[in-house]
């Protein structure tokens, strides 16, 4: 009967039942077959409010959103064209870094498509981008970042991985710096393919002139500090990551109804109302993953499954691309944070066991997670990208395809070159 | 008739909205409030990290809830491109049964859970016992299904649905 009702949901899945719904049918589906009571599922729902600085993510959405609904995008394309607009792809390589540092402050969330995708997007499309390579390469970055300081999921593996005492202790620090290199690597790689894809496409080049910079920045005066009270605020440790988020959004909210004027007061409830929305349904989704994942736990699946891997292995290669396919198909349907929580305790003593180094596992583990997000047919930025520019999540997948091989490709790199994450911790 | 539902319904998703933004204009008060009073030498609030958290879970909720309204729930869209416009039909009806009948079960054991709670008052935030804070769960849950339920009718009636906003 469960495997009757497994491909049921499926099957609901597949037509464009809400994926909540899935998931809280299964989960109850689940506590039901074990014989747990169902009240469990609110216990579940409310145990969203235990999860670290997630008042970041209405925040940064409703920044996000003003920034949208106000010209920024166009202040943001003219600075941009003024200051790189000479190189080649000039914006897809402002898109690629800032999507990566946004990222590595907020986890990966969804929140860098939703705020910042919001902006590169329409700037992308604008100085004549193709669609699919827009919205592949903002759905792509939601994840950059992931290995660069201070992202949470580097300080979780770290702690987890500490806690089990296998192989050569680490700090979280030198994850920080064996971090630097292969984050760098996946922008550079993705630049070098933005170039490449776009080698024919009309986009404007511009000459350098310091005037039009000049002017572009002053007409961006009250936007331009943003970047720097984001990365300040955090890196120069004056805020933690939920407070640069209060300031971040009440600072976009006073530029852009109170000084650029380009948002009224009156339309003010119908943004908030709308990226709200757009929270909810994530933060629904997310509620409901913590009861499935419970679940999966209780039932030990990841053990067993681990189990019937390790039986098979005989040798370091193997484990390795053994590896890096699991957590692809991990990373596109568990969130990072279970995923750690989970599976690390599990890999770690294995991986020691064929040699790996602790830290290189580290960025193996995020490095891969980083491609799951954005995996067909389930990984969750798709979904948050579908849900954020109203376009088909066919179209998503087609449009993120090309950007998963490339970082496919880096993967292979990271995972078979340690000396690229531990030259220089060791 | 017909107007008075109409009239009805628009108070009823002013209400909504006007709760969502409230919710929010609090959450930005509070943390708001939270950094001036940890930068200014002042003594933080020691439960307000934990009632931001709620606040989150209320907005998530108010805004799932919005959500619902305006069908606008993420899901997987591979089968509505390729099929006619009747299948689709059949099949919206068949997602709305399915999602009221989901939401309402889970809301049924919500309330249960709500009702136990209340006999074992606990307070993280003063004077707001923690099963208050929990309450808006099975509340979210039990309208999505209710909506989900109106949208199954409608659909199977074939009438146009209500306006969402």
């Amino acid at each position: 009967m469960a495997i009757t009702l497994s491909i049921v949901l499926i099957a609901l899945a597949a037509v464009g039942t809400p994926i909540f719904v899935i998931i809280l049918a299964a989960a109850m589906l689940g506590f039901y077959l074990s014989g747990v009571d169902l009240s469990v599922i609110t216990i579940e729902l409310y145990r969203i409010t235990d999860t670290p600085m997630l008042i970041a993510l209405p925040f940064f959405t409703l920044a996000g959103y003003l920034l949208a609904e106000s010209n920024s995008s166009e202040r943001l394309v003219r600075v941009t064209q003024a200051l790189i607009g000479w190189l080649p792809s000039g914006l897809a390589i402002i898109a690629l870094i800032s999507c990566a540092l946004f990222t590595a402050f907020t986890g990966a969330s969804g929140v860098t498509i939703v705020a910042l995708g919001a902006l590169l997007y329409p700037a992308l499309k604008q100085v004549g981008y193709g669609e699919k390579f827009s919205l592949g390469l903002v759905t792509s970055s939601g994840s950059l970042g992931l290995l660069l300081a201070p992202s949470l999921p580097l300080i979780l593996y770290g702690i987890v991985a500490q806690q089990l005492d296998v192989g050569e202790p680490f700090t979280i620090q030198q994850l920080f710096i064996a971090g630097l290199m292969p984050a760098l690597l996946m922008i550079v790689l993705l630049c070098a393919w933005s170039l490449w894809v776009n080698r024919k496409q009309p986009i404007p080049i511009q000459q350098f002139s310091a005037r039009e910079l000049r002017d572009a920045l002053w007409e961006a005066r009250w936007e331009a500090p943003l970047p720097l009270l984001v990365l300040g605020g955090i890196y120069g440790g004056f805020f933690a990551i939920s407070e640069t988020a209060t300031v971040t959004v009440l600072y976009v909210l006073i530029v852009e109804v109170f000084i650029y004027r380009e948002i009224s007061v009156r339309q003010l409830p119908g943004v908030v109302q709308k990226a709200m929305t757009v929270v909810g349904g994530i933060l629904l989704i997310l509620g409901v993953s913590l009861a499935f994942t419970n679940l999966l736990i209780d039932a030990e699946i990841p053990n067993r499954a681990f189990e019937f891997i390790q039986a098979h292995i005989d040798n370091k290669l193997t484990f390795l691309i053994l590896l890096n396919i699991l957590l692809l198909i991990l990373g596109a349907i568990l969130d990072i944070f279970s995923a750690i929580i989970i599976m690390v305790p599990l890999i770690l003593p294995i991986a020691v066991a064929y040699g790996v180094d602790p830290v290189h596992l580290g960025i193996i583990f995020l490095a891969n997670m980083q491609i799951g997000y954005f995996t067909p047919p389930v990984g969750m930025n798709l979904f948050i990208a579908s849900y954020r520019f109203e376009k088909p999540v066919m179209l998503l997948y087609k449009a993120a395809l090309p950007f998963m091989a490339v970082l496919l490709f880096a993967v292979i790199i990271i995972t078979y070159v340690p000396a690229l994450s531990l030259a220089f911790i060791k | 008739m017909k107007n008075a539902i109409l009239g009805a319904l628009r108070w009823l998703h002013r209400i909504e909205n006007g709760f969502l933004v409230s919710l929010v204009v609090l959450a930005l008060d509070l943390a708001m409030a939270q950094i001036v009073l940890r930068n200014s030498g002042g003594t933080p609030l020691v439960w307000a990290d934990q009632a931001l958290s709620i606040l989150v879970l209320w907005i998530a909720l108010a805004g799932a809830l919005v959500a619902s309204r305006q069908r606008n729930h993420i899901a997987i869209d591979v089968v509505s491109h390729y099929v006619s416009p009747t299948t689709q039909r059949v099949i919206g009806s068949l997602i709305y049964l399915t999602t009221s009948l989901v939401c309402a079960l889970a809301a049924y054991y919500g309330v249960a859970f709500i009702v136990e709670e209340r006999q074992y008052p606990q307070q993280v935030i003063p004077h707001i016992p923690t099963w208050v804070c929990a309450a808006i769960i099975p509340f979210a849950l039990g309208a999505t299904a209710v909506r989900y339920l109106l949208f199954f009718v409608q659909s199977l009636l074939s009438v146009k649905p209500w306006p969402s906003r």
